[in-house]
C-alpha cells in the first residue's frame, strides 16, 4: 500500500476539510451518512454524500483522520476518527481564525 | 441483519463511482434514508437522492481518478482491498504511458505511421460529406430533380410542356447567361447570370430576403423588358442598401430593373452565379440551350420517376417532331438535382475517399505489425507476469490502453496533417462548379465545408481524432487476439519459435502483401495518368502557346454590329502600343475551347458537299503570327481585303487535304459560311486544335470580321509578348488598357495561352498529381510495412542463425534467405495489385488518352518501382542479418 507523502508541517485546513473533521469528532460513530446529516444540519446547507468521502479520502491520505471497520447498527461501518495530527491542525486552523478576527468589530466597522 | 431497502432503478448506476470496499455501506445507507424520506413525500425523496447522486459525480470521479494514479488505499481496507472500479485502468493508464516513455522510436514511428493514413481519411472524408450530405440550399430537396439533355432544350419546348409535366408540381427552364454589368461611368465588368422562365423560384422553393421574385406574367410576352433578382454577394459589392431594389441596372447596356434580392448563402445552379433575370419565351423558337429543373409532386422512387420523364416524353413527341440521330423523346430520364450539380466530380470524391480509406488501411496494417513486433520483444516480460499470476485480460488491456494512448497522440498530429492535405485535395481534385462551395473561405467559417456547419478548424481535429481512436482500437485487437492465441506458449519457459516470442508471423506476412497490393494499385493507376497526361502534352496543338496572353472581352448587346468592329479595331491597336507587346489580334472563340462555330460548306461549281459542315472562325489580320500558325501556301488575311467587294478566306490544312485532295486550294470559291456568296480562299495554313485537344485535326476556314458582316458580343484578344516581358505585368496591363479606351466592354477574363492548353487537358493533369500524392503515400507505407515484417522476421530468427553460421552457414545463404521471404511477399502483393488494376480499369478508360487502361509498359515500370523499393526494404534487414556475429549472440 503506498501512501502520498505528507508534511509535518500541515498547510491550513480548506474551509470543507475543517467543517468535516469537526462533524467526525461531534458524531459518535463516524461514518459517511451520519457525518453528511450533522454537516447539513450545522451548515444549513444540502451536501452530498460524495463530496464527504472524497474529503475523508484526502483527510486520511494526510493523516489528518483514520478509519477503521467497525459494526454499528449490525453492519460493517468505515468509520472515522480524527488524530492526534487532525487535531492539531483543527487547533492550528482555530488559533489562525482567531488571529484573523481579532480587533475586527463588524457593529463599528462600515461594511 | 435485515437487508437494506433497495435503491430505485434509475439511481443504482451511482454504485459505478464507488470503490468496491464501500459500495454496499454507501448504497445500503443512501436506501435507508432515501425510504425514510419517501415516507412523507415520494416526489421530495426522490429530488434528495438525484441531488445527492448528482452532487456526488464530480467529487467522487475526481477521487477515482486520484485513488487510481496515487494507488492510496484506506487504513480500513487493509483486510479487504478494493478500490474504485477504474482503478486498475487508470494505473494500467499510467503504466502504459511509462512504457512509451521509455521507447519513443516505437511511439514516433506508431504515430506517425498512423497520421498519414488518418490525415488524408479525415479530409478526405470532410470534402465527400460536404458535397454528399451537406444540404442544398432548397427546402425539401429530394423531390428536386434535373432533366435528360441538360441545356439542349428550347423555349419551344419548355412553352409546349409548361401547362403539364406530369407527375411534377412545376418545372423552370433555365440558360446560363455572362452578363456586362455597368455602374455609372466605371468600366463595365463581366457577371455570370441565369435567365430562366418564372417558374424557377416557385420550384426552388426560396423566397427572397428582399422584393419578390419572378412574376407568372414576366416571360409571356416578346418584348417585354427582363426584371432582375440578385445574389447577395452582387447586392453587397452594390453598397448592399435599401436603395438597390427598385432601382435600375446597366446590364449589357440596357437599363434592368432590380425586383428583388435573394438571402446570403442562396446559389443556384453554382455559387459564381450573380444575377437571374426573366426571359421572353417564344413558342417558336426551336433553337435553344435550356437546361430545366422540376420539383416533383412528392417524393419518387426511380420506378414513378421514370414513369413520369417517359410520360413528359411522350408529350413531347406529340408537339414535335425529331431527326432520328438526335430524338429527345428517346432516353428520356430524370436525376436529383444535387446529382445533376456535383456532375463528375461524385466519381473523383468517391474514388479519392477509397483510396485515402486504403492507404488508412496500409497504415493500419504498419502499426499492428509494429505492435505484433512488441509482442515478440515483450515477451519474456509478458511470460514473467503470466507467470505470477497476471490475467491474460490484463495483459490485452494494456496493450489496447497503449494503442488508444498513440491513437489519441497520432489523431492529434493527423488534425495538422488533414489541414494541409484539405487544402492540396481541394486544390488538386475536379470538383466541378461546387468547388466554391467549400474550401475557399478561411478555416474559421462556419460557411465552408461540412454537413455539420462546423468551421473546418472544429471538425478536422475532431474527424481526425475520433477515427484514429477508433481505429486504434481496432489496431489493437491484432495483438490481444495473438496473445489470446499464444497463451499456450506464455506458459512455456523457452523462447523458440514456437512460442510467443517466435510467433509465425503469417499475420504480419498477409498484412503486408495487401499493402503492397493496394501500393501496386495506386502506383500502376498513378503511372497510367502520368502516362496519359504525357500523351496530352505532346499532342500538336499547332499553336505557340508560350507567350500568348489572352483576355476575352464581351461587348454590350445594345450595341451594333459597326459600333463591334470599330471597338474591335480601336482596341486591337491600343494593345498593339502597350510596352512588352509585340502582336496583337482578336478572334471570336479562342482555340482549345471545345468548339465553336460550325457552319455549311460548299465549293463553287463542285457539287456532292450537301449537308457538309467545317469549323469558322471571325478573325483579325495578325491572327496567325500572333499564335505562330504557320502559312503552307498563299497569303494570311489583310485589313485592306475587306471593301473589295470580293471576301477571301483562309483555310486549313485539314479543310484543303479533305475537300481539295487533288486540286490547289487557292483561287478557288467556298460558300462564305455567314451570308450568301462565296469567298475565294488566298491562303492556307497549318492545322491549330480549334476544338478540343484530343480531336483530330477538324476542317476550318478563317475570315476576318471586316468579310462577315456581323460582329458577335463576345471575342479574345491574343497578344504575343515581346521576348522577356513578363506575363504577370502584361495581364493587368491589357485589362486597364480595355478599361480605360472602352469602358463599356467588360473584361471577362484574363489568362495566358498556356494556361488556355492545360485547361484543355481537362481533370487529367489535376488528378495525375492527386494520384501521385497518393502512390506516393501507399510506397511509402508499404515500404515500412516490410521494413517491420522481414525485421521481426530477422530478429526472431537470429539466435538460431547464429547458431548455424557458428557452425559453418555462409552469412550470404542468410541474406539470401531473408531477401527470399521479402520477394516472395512482393511477388504475392503486386500479383493481387495488378489484377485489381486490371478491374480497376473500365473505370479509368473514359480519362485515359492514348494509354491502353492495362498499359503493359507502365504497368511493368510501376512493378519494378514497388518491387525495387519493397526489396531495399527488405535488403536493410537480411543485411543485418548477414553481419550477426555469432560469437555476441551465442554469448546471449
Amino acid at each position: 500500500m503506498t501512501m502520498p507523502n505528507t508534511k509535518n508541517t500541515f498547510s491550513p485546513l480548506g474551509t470543507f476539510e475543517e467543517h468535516v473533521l469537526l462533524a467526525v469528532l461531534r458524531v459518535e460513530h463516524a461514518y459517511g451518512m451520519p457525518v453528511r446529516r450533522e454537516l447539513e444540519t450545522l451548515t444549513e446547507r444540502a451536501v452530498s454524500i460524495g463530496a464527504v468521502y472524497a474529503t475523508l479520502d484526502r483527510l486520511e491520505a494526510k493523516k489528518l483522520v483514520a478509519s477503521s471497520r467497525q459494526e454499528v447498527e449490525g453492519r460493517s461501518r468505515r468509520t472515522f476518527f480524527v488524530t492526534k495530527l487532525g487535531g492539531t491542525a483543527l487547533e492550528a486552523t482555530r488559533r489562525m481564525r482567531r488571529r484573523l478576527w481579532a480587533g475586527v468589530q463588524l457593529e463599528t466597522t462600515k461594511v | 441483519m435485515a437487508t437494506p431497502p433497495k435503491l430505485p432503478l434509475w439511481a443504482r448506476p451511482f454504485s459505478l463511482l464507488l470503490p468496491s470496499a464501500e459500495k454496499d455501506e454507501v448504497l445500503a445507507d443512501l436506501g435507508d434514508e432515501f425510504h425514510a424520506r419517501r415516507g412523507k413525500s415520494h416526489a421530495d425523496a426522490s429530488a434528495w437522492l438525484a441531488h445527492q447522486i448528482l452532487h456526488s459525480i464530480v467529487p467522487l470521479l475526481r477521487r477515482t481518478a486520484w485513488r487510481g494514479t496515487t494507488g492510496f488505499e484506506p487504513n480500513s481496507s487493509r483486510y479487504q482491498p478494493g478500490g474504485p472500479r477504474m482503478e486498475r485502468w487508470i494505473i494500467d493508464t499510467r503504466y502504459a504511458l511509462l512504457r512509451l516513455r521509455s521507447r519513443p522510436l516505437y511511439a514516433s514511428l506508431w504515430v506517425l505511421t498512423l497520421a498519414l493514413g488518418i490525415g488524408g481519411t479525415a479530409a478526405a472524408t470532410v470534402i465527400l460529406s460536404a458535397f454528399l450530405v451537406k444540404p442544398l440550399p432548397y427546402p425539401d430537396e429530394s423531390t428536386l430533380f434535373g432533366f435528360w439533355a441538360p441545356f439542349d432544350w428550347s423555349e419551344a419546348e419548355h412553352v409546349a410542356l409548361r401547362p403539364d409535366y406530369p407527375g411534377f408540381e412545376a418545372v423552370a427552364t433555365y440558360r446560363e447567361e455572362p452578363l456586362a454589368l455597368r455602374q455609372g461611368e466605371a468600366p463595365a465588368k463581366m457577371i455570370q447570370g441565369i435567365a430562366s422562365s418564372t417558374e424557377l423560384f416557385e420550384v426552388l422553393g426560396v423566397q427572397p430576403a428582399r422584393g419578390r421574385t419572378f412574376r407568372a406574367s414576366e416571360d409571356l410576352h416578346q418584348g417585354l423588358p427582363p426584371v432582375l433578382v440578385l445574389s447577395y454577394r452582387l447586392w453587397q459589392e452594390l453598397g448592399g442598401g435599401q436603395g438597390v431594389l427598385g432601382s435600375f441596372l446597366k446590364i449589357d447596356g440596357e437599363s434592368r430593373e432590380v425586383v428583388g434580392i435573394m438571402p446570403e448563402g442562396f446559389y443556384f445552379p453554382e455559387p459564381k452565379i450573380d444575377l437571374w433575370m426573366t426571359t421572353a419565351l417564344d413558342p417558336n423558337n426551336r433553337s435553344g440551350n435550356y437546361a430545366l429543373v422540376g420539383r416533383s409532386q412528392g417524393p419518387l422512387d426511380a420506378v414513378a420517376l421514370n414513369t413520369h420523364t417517359q410520360q413528359i416524353a411522350a408529350r413531347l413527341a406529340e408537339h414535335f417532331e425529331y431527326p432520328a440521330q438526335w430524338d429527345k423523346t428517346k432516353h428520356s430520364f430524370a436525376i436529383p438535382l444535387r446529382e445533376e450539380l456535383l456532375g463528375s466530380a461524385r466519381g473523383t470524391l468517391f474514388a479519392t475517399q477509397i483510396a485515402m480509406i486504403a492507404i488508412l488501411l496500409m497504415a493500419a496494417a504498419n502499426v499492428a505489425a509494429l505492435m505484433l513486433g512488441q509482442l515478440g520483444t515483450r515477451a519474456e516480460e509478458l511470460r514473467v507476469r503470466y507467470a505470477l499470476g497476471a490475467p491474460r485480460s490484463r495483459l490485452a488491456r494494456q496493450f489496447i490502453l497503449e494503442a488508444l494512448l498513440l491513437g489519441f497522440a497520432a489523431g492529434t498530429v493527423a488534425a495538422g496533417f488533414a489541414l494541409v492535405v484539405f487544402q492540396v485535395l481541394v486544390s488538386a481534385m475536379p470538383l466541378g462548379p461546387l468547388a466554391d462551395t467549400i474550401g475557399s473561405v478561411s478555416l474559421l467559417s462556419s460557411a465552408n465545408a461540412g454537413a455539420s456547419g462546423l468551421p473546418l478548424a472544429i471538425q478536422l481535429p475532431a474527424i481526425a481524432i475520433g477515427l484514429s481512436l477508433v481505429t486504434s482500437l481496432v489496431i489493437s485487437l491484432v495483438p490481444v487476439i495473438a496473445l489470446w492465441r499464444g497463451s499456450a506458449g506464455l506458459a512455456l519457459t523457452g523462447s523458440g519459435r514456437g512460442s510467443l516470442g517466435g510467433r509465425g508471423g503469417k499475420m504480419e506476412g498477409g498484412l503486408v502483401v495487401a499493402e503492397i497490393a493496394v501500393a501496386a494499385l495506386l502506383v500502376a493507376v498513378a503511372g497510367l495518368l502520368l502516362q496519359s497526361a504525357s500523351n496530352l502534352r505532346q499532342i500538336d496543338t499547332g499553336i505557340e502557346t508560350s507567350g500568348v496572353a489572352v483576355v476575352s472581352v464581351n461587348a454590350p448587346a445594345s450595341e451594333g454590329g459597326d459600333r463591334r468592329l470599330e471597338t474591335i479595331g480601336r482596341l486591337q491597336q491600343a494593345l498593339l502600343h502597350l510596352p512588352g507587346v509585340e502582336a496583337a489580334a482578336a478572334v471570336q472563340v479562342l482555340p482549345l475551347s471545345g468548339g465553336g462555330w460550325s457552319t455549311s460548306f460548299d465549293i463553287e461549281n463542285v457539287a456532292g458537299h450537301e449537308g457538309a459542315t467545317t469549323y469558322f472562325r471571325m478573325v483579325t489580320e495578325d491572327y496567325f503570327d500572333v499564335m505562330g500558325i504557320s502559312l503552307v501556301s498563299g497569303r494570311g488575311l489583310l485589313a485592306t481585303d475587306a471593301g473589295t467587294g470580293q471576301a477571301v478566306t483562309v483555310i486549313n490544312q485539314a479543310l484543303a487535304d479533305r475537300f481539295f485532295p487533288d486540286v490547289d486550294p487557292l483561287g478557288q470559291r467556298i460558300s462564305h459560311g455567314m451570308r450568301d456568296g462565296w469567298a475565294r480562299v488566298v491562303g492556307v495554313v497549318e492545322n491549330e486544335a480549334v476544338g478540343k485537344l484530343t480531336d483530330a485535326a477538324s476542317p476550318t476556314r478563317y475570315l476576318h470580321y471586316r468579310d462577315v458582316g456581323f460582329t458577335p458580343q463576345g471575342h479574345s484578344f491574343v497578344v504575343r509578348a515581346s521576348t522577356g516581358a513578363s506575363m504577370n505585368a502584361v495581364l493587368p496591363l491589357l485589362r486597364s488598357t480595355i478599361e480605360r479606351v472602352e469602358p463599356q466592354v467588360a473584361v471577362d477574363r484574363t489568362t495566358t495561352m498556356e494556361q488556355v492548353h492545360t485547361e484543355a487537358m481537362g481533370a487529367t493533369p489535376q488528378l495525375t498529381g492527386l494520384l501521385i500524392l497518393l502512390g506516393a503515400l501507399a510506397l511509402v507505407l508499404g515500404m515500412i510495412g516490410i521494413y517491420g515484417v522481414i525485421n521481426h522476421f530477422v530478429t526472431q530468427r537470429r539466435q538460431e542463425w547464429s547458431l548455424r553460421m557458428a557452425l559453418g552457414l555462409e552469412p550470404l545463404a542468410v541474406l539470401r534467405h531473408v531477401v527470399r521471404r521479402g520477394a516472395a511477399l512482393i511477388i504475392i502483393g503486386l500479383m493481387l495489385g495488378l489484377a485489381a488494376t486490371r478491374m480497376a480499369s473500365q473505370l479509368l478508360s473514359n480519362i485515359l488518352y492514348g494509354t491502353d487502361a492495362f498499359d503493359r509498359g507502365t504497368l511493368l515500370v510501376a512493378a519494378t518501382v514497388l518491387a525495387c523499393s519493397g526489396l531495399v526494404a527488405a535488403f536493410i534487414p537480411a543485411w543485418k542479418a548477414g553481419r550477426t556475429d555469432p560469437a555476441s549472440l551465442l554469448r546471449k
